[in-house]
């Protein structure tokens, strides 16, 4: 069936073998993102976020074993060849890693690491990937004439933006952007993401936007999902998911983070910690720290199911909106 | 808010200046990272120093410490001038008085020692134990820190618990030295978001019981207006703005802390606000004479790039050093001497 959405997750699965036993990083996520769509994956360190990027754009370990299917259009990305990969990355899909200045390689210029990168997906020359530099610098607000700079040169936000300019360079349809403002100031980040907001109108690209912030993500991303222990627990629309949150770990999320808006009042810590992923007991993953859950949610593990238009949640205490799917 | 107010200075920092020389010979440079900041903290309150990064937030912590000697300024314990008393290095009794805790849990706790080493120690450098066993005392700690449930905690090592967890037993061991300043630099900038809501509750919680002067130091504007009472803004080095916490964030008077307040992420809010200023970065600003915001700030005048305004008080406890409220009270006794400020460099 071919699919208007740039790109398609479905039962996504990856595990890591390791001494201890298998890590499930990652456990039957699924989702989809429309063109020019910017969908937020939150979750908080060790959730699986990070390596649902790797996947996606297949950079994930040797050892890693995957399973489900990841399709960008026509390709099914998991069973691409080294060839195919090669070109999949960067003309289809790019990623901006998490903090800049360990993404870009110090003995390098800009522009030489620019013109790597495109000649390294594409087929194109020297001469040409060099001419494309000025105006992949120009359309993220870097001076072209600093192209032939060394990234200690450039301050933090200026590295951020060459990282994106880069991610850019082939006109991908999809750029998946890892923490792309982590390591930076509240004022440059903002910056960057209204920058990102803006090429995206401009250039119509899709972005899936990962971030342990929450706030952050539901301001830019109109769609939200949230994951705990390597699974999706609830995913919807921004506002709704931030309006009327279903998941206690979603609420928790929400009811722990510091605002700058309302009254100051006392927050509480949601306490203990994430479940150990090498563990596969059934049961809901966020049994041990839900203030709601009942005996029998630690044996049976929750589904996925529509508690509202568009709006799934996996946890018992709610009922499916239409007969579970 | 808690009458810390009637209470007489703790810790004072007068005109406090750091200029840090880099480079040699044709290539040498000065970089004013802190440039005559005066602040005051009593017994029992909690303040911000509130920056971005290359602010000299951080820079301030570690005179404080004493970690780095300051170019020249006061820094007053109880009302007695430490550097004059100890120029070179700090007492014991200051290092009781003041103590510190850092941004990376895991690399302030040495890898190689147990949380009972480590709190062990901490008590008898400190000599705090008061002649009970070692043992009941680090018992103590860690209950006062909630960690007296974790198993065994006393034989694990730092990396056998989580980010929270670490920066709890770091708290600890501050605590066994009884301080009556604690500094945390960022404490909570590494830990994930809901357990950064704990430790701010925790260092409430025992500021009060113990009634230390708590200063955090943070990029954060949320984390300040969550645990203090009053927040200081720092830019390049300086003071721009000073008042009550919730004040700074509600109705911000100086145009930096404005773009400060007006960046931060925000749910619920749709997009986009437009960036303000220049897209591209423009070359460094010269650290003049003047305000060292006027090359970002949206309401530049020509006297701006002039003269560094005093503090105009605006509402009763909140200060703002920019023309818009008026010259200040009278010419700034520190003129500005830093050229190439690389950290004024950050791009917009």
């Amino acid at each position: 069936m071919p699919s208007a959405n740039v790109l398609d997750v479905t039962g996504l699965s990856v595990e890591f073998p390791t001494p201890r036993g298998i890590v499930h990083a990652v456990s039957g996520v699924s989702f989809s993102i429309g063109r020019g769509e910017v969908l937020g994956l939150v979750g908080e360190s060790g959730s699986g976020k990070s390596t649902v990027a790797h996947a996606i754009i297949r950079v994930l370990p040797g050892s890693a074993r995957y399973s489900g299917s990841v399709r960008c259009g026509e390709q099914d990305v998991l069973a691409l060849g080294p060839a195919a990969l090669r070109s999949f990355r960067w003309q289809r899909v790019s990623l901006v890693m998490q903090g800049a200045m360990n993404a870009l390689n110090p003995v390098m210029t800009i522009e030489a690491q620019a013109i790597d990168v495109i000649r390294a997906h594409a087929k194109v020359s020297r001469r040409a990937a060099a001419a494309q530099v000025p105006e992949l610098l120009e359309l993220v607000g870097i001076d072209p004439a600093r192209r032939r700079s060394y990234p200690h040169e450039l301050s933090g936000g200026m590295r951020q933006r060459c990282v994106i300019a880069i991610a850019l360079a082939l006109q991908p349809e999809l750029v998946v952007m890892d923490e792309p403002t982590t390591a930076l100031d509240v004022v440059v980040q903002r910056a960057i993401m209204d920058e990102i907001d803006r090429l995206r109108e401009q250039l119509g690209f899709s972005v899936l936007l990962i971030s342990h912030d929450l706030d952050l993500v539901a301001e830019r991303a109109s769609q939200l999902a949230i994951m705990y222990a390597g699974k999706i627990v609830e995913i919807g629309s921004s506002a709704e998911v931030t309006r009327s949150p279903r998941h206690p770990y979603t609420e928790a999320l929400l009811t722990s983070t510091m605002s700058v808006d309302g009254d100051v009042h006392r927050l509480t810590e949601l306490g203990g910690r994430p479940p150990d992923l090498i563990s596969t007991a059934p049961g809901c993953s966020f049994f041990p720290r839900c203030a709601k859950a009942e005996a029998w949610h630690q044996t049976q593990t929750p589904q996925l199911r529509q508690v509202a238009p568009g709006h799934e949640v996996a946890c018992h205490l709610y009922p499916a909106l239409e007969p579970a799917r | 808010m808690t009458g810390a107010a009637q209470q007489a200075p703790l810790l004072e920092l007068r005109d406090l200046n750091k200029t840090f020389v880099t480079g040699w010979l044709r290539n040498r440079k000065t970089v004013r990272a802190v440039a005559g900041v005066d602040l005051t903290l009593r017994g029992g309150q909690a303040i911000a120093l509130v920056g971005e990064s290359g602010s000299g937030k951080s820079t301030v912590a570690r005179l404080i410490a004493r970690l780095v000697r300051p170019t020249s300024g006061q820094i007053l314990l109880n009302g007695s001038d430490v550097l004059a008393a100890e120029p070179r290095h700090a007492s014991r009794g200051y290092r009781h008085d003041v103590q510190m805790i850092f941004q990376d849990p895991f690399s302030s706790l040495n890898p190689v020692h147990t949380i009972g080493y480590h709190l062990t120690r901490s008590v008898q450098i400190h000599g705090t134990a008061g002649g009970r066993p070692v043992a009941d005392t680090v018992a103590g700690l860690l209950e006062d820190v909630g960690l007296g449930s974790v198993a065994a905690i006393t034989d694990r090592y730092p990396h056998e618990l989580s980010g929270g967890q670490r920066q709890r037993v770091a708290i600890a061991r501050t605590l066994a030295a009884r301080p009556s300043v604690l500094v945390a630099d960022e404490p909570t900038s590494m830990l994930d978001t809901s357990v950064r809501v704990g430790i701010l509750n925790l260092l409430d919680d025992l500021r009060r019981e113990r009634d230390f002067g708590l200063l955090l130091i943070t990029h954060d504007l949320a984390s300040a207006r969550y645990a203090t009472s009053h927040t200081l803004v720092m830019y390049a080095g300086q003071i721009l703005e000073s008042g009550p916490s919730a004040a700074i964030i509600a109705s911000p008077r100086h145009p930096y802390t404005q773009l400060l307040v007006r960046s931060i992420p925000r749910r619920g809010t749709v997009h986009p606000v437009p960036a303000p200023g220049e897209r591209r970065q423009a070359a460094a600003p010269e650290a003049g004479p003047g305000c060292p915001f006027a090359a970002r700030c949206p309401s530049r005048m020509p006297v701006c790039d002039t003269v560094m305004p005093g503090p105009t008080r605006t509402e009763p406890g909140h200060w703002v050093r920019c023309h818009l409220f008026g010259p200040g009270g009278g010419p700034q006794p520190h003129q500005p001497a830093a050229q190439n400020d690389s950290r004024r460099e950050e791009a917009l």
